[in-house]
C-alpha cells in the first residue's frame, strides 16, 4: 500500500511539473482558439504552426491550443472533441482526410463554435471560412513550367502526396491541365510518396532501376523532390534532369533554399495560411463578416527570386 | 482485519490495475482544465463520454488480446485485421452492395478467417505466435491494401449507396455512444466466459502449465486456436465500428494498435508469461490509457511527452505488479 | 571451535514462521545428513547458509566469526557452495566452460584464458577418474557425470562447505554408488558435507551425524552409529509410522490390461522392446528399472501422449485397444500421473480447487458453464478423503509442499474414476508421512477393482507395493517376477540386462 502512495505522490510531482512549467499570463486573455493539425509531422505544416504562432503572439488577447493529429484520423477527431469540451471560442482546422473529419466538424459548427477549416477541405458546408490555396492552380503553374523547360517532350516521374488526399488529387490534376497542350510529354512513373521525403528517394532509387531516361521529377512537395534529387545525385544521374516541387517553405531544410542549393530547378509556393487564418480569426470574434471562401495565391520560385524566401 | 484487506488486496489480480485506474480518475479530475464557467473539463459528461468512445476500439481488441496472452501466446496481427475488416466494411456497403448485415457477416467472417488461420499454424504447424501473427500482420495488411487499391474508401448514404441503418454506429443512447455499449457487452460476455465457463478454465490452465493441460486430457490445440479465433473476431469487430466511425474504410489504419493493446493488458496486469490474468485488469489498463491521453490531450501536452509519459506509465504499472522493486529511495 | 554454527536462526514468510529458534553447530571433515520431511525447513535454513535469503533473525557463525551473506556471489567467496536438485548447469557449454561459469580466469586484454580453465578443469576431474574430454558438452554426459561436473564446480570455487540437496534423485543405483564414493574423498580430502535426502538407506550409507527437523524447529543431532531407521523416521513425524500392511488378496479375475510382444519405434531408435503382461483388476504390477530404462516411457506410451507406431497387441478391457491421445485414454478411465510435477502436473498460478476439477469439468458444467457448488462439493469430497493439508481450497497450488501438491493431482485422476491406473514415481520428492499415504491409497484403491501400473527408483517400495514386478533395461523386457519370489538383489540384476 505504501509503495502505490509514494507512487501517486511522483506522478503528482511530474505532472504539476508539465502542466504548470509553462503558460501565458492568464489574466490578459479573452480569447481560446484550438488549433487541430493534422500531422506536425510535416516540415510545411510544421511553417503553419510557427507562422500561426508568430501571428498570434502580436495579439495578447489570443491563446492559441495546437494539437498534432499524428497523420491518424481517430486521433484527429479525439483531438476536436476534447476542443468541443473545453469550449473554445473558435476552432481551426486542418484536417487529415475529408470524410472521416466531417461529422466531428458539423458537430462543433452545431454547438455554435466558428470553425476556419484550413488549407484541406472538409465534405459539409458547415463552417465559417475557407481559407485555402488552390492545388489545381498551384499543379497547373508546375505543369506549364515544366513543359517550357522540356521544350515540349521527354519523360517525366511524378511522386505523389498520401493517394485520397485531396491536395494530391488536385496537384496531380494540376499537372496534367498544365501539360495539356504537350501529348509527347509523357508521364512514365507515378507512385505514392505519402509527403515523405525518405519515400520520395526510394521512389526515385527504383525509377532509376527502371527507366534509362528520365528529364523531369515533380513532387506534389519539395521533401519528396529532394530525396528524388538525392537518389539521382547518388546514381550520377541529375545532369539531365530538372527537378520541380511545390511549397517553397522557408528555413535551411525549405524549398526555397534547396532551390538557391540548385537541388531544384523551381518550386511553387505553397502559402501555409497561417498568418491569414489568425487574422481571420480575429475578424471573426470581433463579429465582423467575413467570405466564406479566401484563396491564396502562389509564386514561381526559381533562381531569380529564391533569396526572397528563404 | 487490516491483514484481511491487505491479503485481498495482495491476492486478486484485478485489483491493483483497477486501483491505478480509480487513482488515475482523481488525479485527473485534480488536474483537469477548469472552462471559463468554472466547470471541471476532465468530468463533463461529454468529455467521459468521449474518452469511453475513443477507447472502445482499443478496449474490444484488448479484450481478444488478453485470452491470447493468457494462453502464453500473442497476438500482432489484430491491427492489420481491424484495417481489413474496416477496408471490407466500406466496400462491401458501398461497392459491392451487400447490404447491412452481409457486410458485417463478411467483416467479422474475415477476423474469424485470420484468427483460424494463426491458431492453426501455431497450435498443429508448431510455429511460434510471434512469427505467425507477424506473418499475419504483414500479410492482411497487404490484403486489405490489395482489396482497396491502396486507397481509402469512404463511406456515404443514400440511393447506390450505404443504407440508413449504418449508422446505427455513430448514434448515442443517453449520451453514451453505440461503441461504448458494444465494448461494454463484449466484456461482460468475455468476463463470464473466463470465469464462469469451462472454456475460460481451460485457457487459464494452458497459459500456466500446456504439457500439464495436454496430460489431464484437453485439447490444447482447439482451444488455443480458439482463443486466437475470438481475437480475429474482436479485431474484426473494432474494424467494423472504426469504419462507421469514421464513414472511411481506410487499409492503412490500425497501425501499432497491437502493440497499445499488448500495453493496455500488461498494465491490467497479464502476464506475458501466461496463466494470469484478468479481463477486469485489462478494462482498468484500456481506461487507464485512455484517461491519460485525454487529460494531457487536454493541456495540450504534445506527443513527445505523451509518450515518454506512457513508456513510464508501463514499466510503473509492472513493477507494481510484481513487486519486484522495493521504492526505497522514497524513504523507508 | 567448530567450523558452523547456526545461532537462533528464524524466518518467516509473509507472516507465517518457516524457522523458528534453530541452533546448532557441526565440525569439521563430517558428512552431515539434514532430514526432515517436506516443509521442515532443511531448504530455507540451506538458503540462508547460501546467501539466496538474506533477511533472517539470528546469526550464522563461520569459524567462530559471523557472517551475513547477501548474495550467493558471497558465500562461495567464504567457502560455501551448494549442489542444487536440479543441476545448474549449462547445457551448451562445455564441461569446463561450467566449472568457470562467472569466474573465469581473464587474460591482459579482457579475453577468456582458456589454456588454463582447461589445464585447471583436466587437474580438478583427475581425482574423479574423468573419462571424458573437458570440452565434452554437458548435453551429452550421463547424468550421473553432470553431477560430478557440479561437484567439480564447488571444489573450483575451493569451498571448504558443499551442500547436497537431494542429489540422488535423477541417479541409478550406481550412480549412486559412485557418488558415495566420490562424497567418501572429499571427506578425506578435509571438506565438510551438509546431505540433504529422504533417502533412509543413503543416509545409514553415508552419513557420520544426522541433524533431524520437524516444521521448522530443531529437532536433535544424533551420531548415526547410534541411532536406527524407526528412530529417525519417528523424530521426523513425531509419531509412529505403520510398517507395510500385509498383501491384501484382492486380485481379481477380470483382465484389464494386455499387452503381447509390443515394441514401440521412436523415429530413429526403438524404444520399447518385446513388452508383454496381463494385468487384472485389483493387482499392482510395479515398473522397475535404471534411469533410461524405458520405464516413464511405457506409462506415457499407453497414456497416449506419444501418438507413436507399434508393433504388437493391446487389450484394454478384453478389446482392442490403440493408445492415441490422453483425452482419448480419459474417455476409456486410464489414467496418468507424471513424475514431473513441477513441468506436467500442476498448474501454479490456479488453485488447488481447479488443479483438482480439471480434467472433470465436463461432467460438472452444463451448457459450458460450470457449477461451481458442484465443483466444490466433488472436489473437496475427494480431497478430504486423500487427506490434503491445506490452508485453502482457492489457494494456488504451488503454496503447497510436494506431497500436497501430490494428493491434488491424485485427486485429479481420481476423480475420472478410472479403471487403470499408471502412477509415474507418485512417491519422488515427498515426506515419509505422505508416502505412507499413498501405500494406503494404493491397496485401497486395489480393492475398489482398479489397476495399478507403478513405477519407482526405490527398489524396497516397489516390493511394498506391487503384487508382480516388470523389469525393464534399455527399453527391453527382461523380467516379469512375483514380489513373494523375488528380492533387490535379482531385481537389480534384470534391470542391468543379465539373467539371474
Amino acid at each position: 500500500m505504501k509503495n502505490s502512495t509514494r507512487i501517486v505522490i511522483l506522478i503528482t510531482l511530474v505532472l504539476k511539473l508539465l502542466f504548470f512549467g509553462c503558460g501565458k499570463q492568464e489574466s490578459t486573455i479573452k480569447y481560446t482558439i484550438g488549433f487541430s493539425q493534422c500531422n506536425s509531422a510535416e516540415p510545411w505544416r510544421e511553417a503553419m504552426n510557427k507562422e500561426l504562432l508568430r501571428e498570434a503572439a502580436k495579439h495578447p488577447e489570443l491563446k492559441i491550443m495546437i494539437n498534432d493529429g499524428q497523420q491518424d484520423n481517430s486521433k484527429q477527431v479525439a483531438d476536436v472533441e476534447n476542443f468541443i469540451v473545453q469550449e473554445v471560442d473558435l476552432l481551426i482546422i486542418s484536417p487529415n482526410e475529408a470524410q472521416p473529419l466531417t461529422n466531428i466538424v458539423e458537430k462543433a459548427f452545431d454547438k455554435d463554435i466558428p470553425i476556419i477549416v484550413l488549407d484541406r477541405k472538409v465534405l459539409t458546408d458547415k463552417y465559417t471560412v475557407f481559407i485555402g490555396a488552390e492545388n489545381v492552380k498551384i499543379g497547373k503553374a508546375a505543369g506549364e513550367y515544366a513543359a517550357k523547360l522540356l521544350k515540349g517532350k521527354g519523360n517525366v516521374v511524378e511522386i505523389w502526396g498520401l493517394k485520397g488526399s485531396t491536395p494530391a488529387m488536385e496537384r496531380h490534376e494540376g499537372f496534367i491541365q498544365g501539360l495539356s497542350s504537350h501529348p509527347v510529354i509523357k508521364i512514365i512513373y507515378e507512385q505514392d510518396g505519402a509527403w515523405l521525403r525518405r519515400k520520395g528517394r526510394e521512389i526515385m532509387e527504383n525509377a532509376l532501376q527502371r527507366f534509362d531516361k528520365i528529364d523531369l521529377v515533380y513532387g506534389h512537395n519539395d521533401p519528396m523532390v529532394i530525396g528524388a534529387y538525392i537518389a539521382a545525385k547518388n546514381a550520377n544521374r541529375v545532369d539531365k534532369t530538372f527537378f520541380i516541387g511545390i511549397d517553397g517553405l522557408p528555413g535551411a531544410e525549405g524549398g526555397a533554399q534547396a532551390v538557391l542549393n540548385g537541388e531544384l530547378n523551381a518550386t511553387f509556393l505553397y502559402p501555409t495560411g497561417g498568418e491569414k487564418a489568425v487574422q481571420v480569426a480575429l475578424d471573426i470574434l470581433a463579429g465582423k463578416k467575413v467570405p466564406k471562401t479566401i484563396t491564396l495565391e502562389t509564386v514561381t520560385i526559381d533562381k531569380s527570386n529564391a533569396s526572397n524566401y528563404k | 482485519m487490516k491483514n484481511k484487506i491487505l491479503d485481498y488486496y495482495t491476492k486478486s489480480d484485478w485489483l491493483k490495475p483497477v486501483l491505478g485506474f480509480v487513482g488515475l480518475f482523481i488525479l485527473a479530475t485534480i488536474f483537469s482544465p477548469v472552462s471559463s464557467k468554472g466547470t471541471i473539463i476532465f468530468l463533463k459528461f461529454d468529455n467521459l463520454s468521449n474518452i469511453l468512445r475513443q477507447v472502445s476500439e482499443i478496449g474490444i481488441i484488448s479484450v481478444g488480446m488478453t485470452l491470447v496472452i493468457i494462453t502464453a501466446g500473442i497476438d500482432l496481427s489484430v491491427g492489420s485485421v481491424l484495417a481489413l475488416s474496416a477496408t471490407l466494411t466500406a466496400f462491401g456497403i458501398m461497392d459491392w452492395q451487400l447490404g447491412f448485415s452481409l457486410t458485417i457477416i463478411v467483416a467479422l467472417l474475415s477476423g474469424v478467417l485470420a484468427g483460424f488461420i494463426n491458431g492453426v499454424l501455431i497450435s498443429w504447424g508448431k510455429i511460434q505466435a510471434f512469427i505467425v501473427t507477424l506473418a499475419m500482420m504483414t500479410g492482411a495488411r497487404g490484403f486489405a491494401l490489395f482489396i482497396a487499391d491502396s486507397n481509402s474508401r469512404n463511406i456515404g448514404f443514400g440511393e447506390g449507396a450505404a443504407p440508413e441503418v449504418f449508422k446505427i454506429f455513430t448514434t448515442s443512447f443517453l449520451g453514451i455512444p453505440f461503441p461504448v455499449f458494444i465494448f461494454i457487452g463484449v466484456s461482460i460476455i468475455f468476463s463470464v466466459m473466463l470465469r464462469k465457463m469451462r472454456i475460460g478454465r481451460y485457457i487459464y490452465a494452458i497459459g500456466s502449465n500446456e504439457e500439464a493441460a495436454r496430460l489431464a486430457g484437453l485439447r490444447v490445440n482447439w482451444i488455443r486456436t480458439t482463443t486466437y479465433v475470438f481475437s480475429g473476431l474482436l479485431a474484426a469487430l473494432a474494424g467494423i465500428i472504426h469504419a462507421a466511425q469514421l464513414y472511411q474504410g481506410n487499409p492503412n489504419d490500425g497501425i501499432a494498435f497491437e502493440l497499445d493493446s499488448i500495453a493496455a493488458v500488461v498494465i491490467g496486469g497479464t502476464s506475458l508469461m501466461g496463466g494470469k490474468g484478468t479481463l477486469e485488469g485489462t478494462i482498468a489498463g484500456v481506461l487507464i490509457i485512455g484517461i491519460l491521453s485525454n487529460i494531457l490531450g487536454l493541456h495540450g501536452v504534445q506527443k513527445d511527452f505523451q509518450l515518454m509519459l506512457k513508456g513510464a506509465i508501463i514499466v510503473a504499472a509492472v513493477l507494481l505488479q510484481e513487486g519486484n522493486l522495493r521504492f526505497g529511495f522514497l524513504g523507508k | 571451535m567448530s567450523l558452523l554454527e547456526f545461532q537462533k536462526i528464524s524466518k518467516s514468510f509473509s507472516g507465517v514462521e518457516v524457522l523458528h529458534n534453530i541452533s546448532f553447530q557441526l565440525e569439521k571433515g563430517n558428512v552431515i545428513a539434514l532430514i526432515g520431511e517436506n516443509g521442515a525447513g532443511k531448504s530455507t535454513l540451506m538458503k540462508i547458509l547460501c546467501g539466496i535469503l538474506d533477511d533472517y533473525q539470528g546469526k550464522v557463525l563461520i569459524n567462530g566469526n559471523e557472517v551475513r551473506f547477501n548474495n550467493p556471489r558471497e558465500a562461495e567467496k567464504a567457502g560455501i557452495a551448494i549442489i542444487h536438485q536440479e543441476l545448474n548447469l549449462v547445457n551448451d557449454l562445455n564441461v569446463a566452460e561450467n566449472i568457470y561459469l562467472g569466474h573465469e580466469p581473464v587474460s591482459r586484454f579482457g579475453f577468456v584464458n582458456f589454456d588454463k580453465i582447461y589445464s585447471e578443469t583436466k587437474k580438478l576431474l583427475t581425482e574423479f577418474d574423468f573419462p571424458f574430454s573437458v570440452k565434452t558438452k554437458v548435453r551429452d554426459l550421463p547424468i550421473g557425470w553432470q553431477q560430478m561436473v557440479e561437484i567439480a564446480k564447488a571444489l573450483g570455487i575451493k569451498a571448504e562447505i558443499i551442500v547436497m540437496d537431494e542429489p540422488t534423485s535423477a541417479l541409478s543405483e550406481s550412480e549412486i554408488q559412485f557418488l558415495f564414493k566420490q562424497i567418501k574423498l572429499l571427506k578425506e580430502s578435509g571438506k565438510t558435507i551438509i546431505y540433504i535426502s529422504h533417502r533412509m538407506k543413503e543416509i545409514f550409507e553415508i552419513a557420520d551425524e544426522v541433524v533431524v527437523l520437524r516444521d521448522g524447529k530443531y529437532i536433535g543431532k544424533y551420531n548415526i552409529h547410534e541411532v536406527d531407521q524407526n528412530f529417525l523416521v519417528q523424530k521426523m513425524v513425531g509419531k509412529e509410522i505403520k510398517t507395510s500392511p500385509n498383501k491384501s488378496k484382492l486380485i481379481q479375475k477380470e483382465q484389464l490390461l494386455s499387452l503381447k510382444s509390443v515394441i514401440v519405434n521412436d523415429n530413429k531408435k526403438r524404444f520399447l522392446t518385446d513388452i508383454s503382461f496381463e494385468l487384472k483388476r485389483g493387482e499392482v504390477i510395479g515398473i522397475a528399472g535404471l534411469l533410461g530404462a524405458g520405464r516413464t516411457e511405457l506409462l506415457k506410451f499407453l497414456y497416449g501422449s506419444y501418438q507413436q507406431n507399434y508393433a504388437g497387441e493391446i487389450e484394454f478391457q478384453n478389446k482392442r485397444f490403440i493408445p492415441s491421445s490422453p483425452s482419448r485414454s480419459i474417455q476409456n478411465r486410464i489414467v496418468y500421473l507424471s513424475e514431473d510435477r513441477k513441468n506436467e502436473g500442476i498448474f501454479p498460478e490456479l488453485s488447488n480447487l481447479k488443479n483438482s476439477s480439471i480434467s472433470v469439468l465436463p461432467s460438472l458444467s452444463s451448457f459450458g458453464f460450470i457449477k461451481s457448488e458442484l465443483e466444490l462439493d466433488t472436489v473437496t469430497t475427494m480431497t478430504d478423503e486423500l487427506n490434503v493439508r491445506m490452508e485453502s481450497i482457492h489457494q494456488h497450488i504451488s503454496h503447497l509442499s510436494g506431497g500436497n501438491q501430490q494428493k491434488v493431482l491424485l485427486s485429479r485422476v481420481l476423480l475420472i474414476k478410472p479403471d487403470l491406473l499408471l502412477l509415474d514415481e507418485p512417491t519422488r520428492g515427498i515426506d515419509v508421512g505422505a508416502k505412507q499415504e499413498i501405500y494406503d491409497l494404493i491397496e485401497k484403491l486395489k480393492a475398489e477393482g482398479m489397476g495399478i501400473l507403478f513405477t519407482s527408483s526405490e527398489i524396497p517400495e516397489l516390493l511394498l507395493v506391487s503384487d508382480r514386478i516388470l523389469v525393464l533395461s534399455e527399453g527391453k523386457h527382461t523380467a516379469l517376477l512375483d514380489t513373494n519370489q523375488t528380492d533387490s538383489r535379482e531385481i537389480l540384476q534384470y534391470a542391468c540386462g543379465g539373467a539371474a
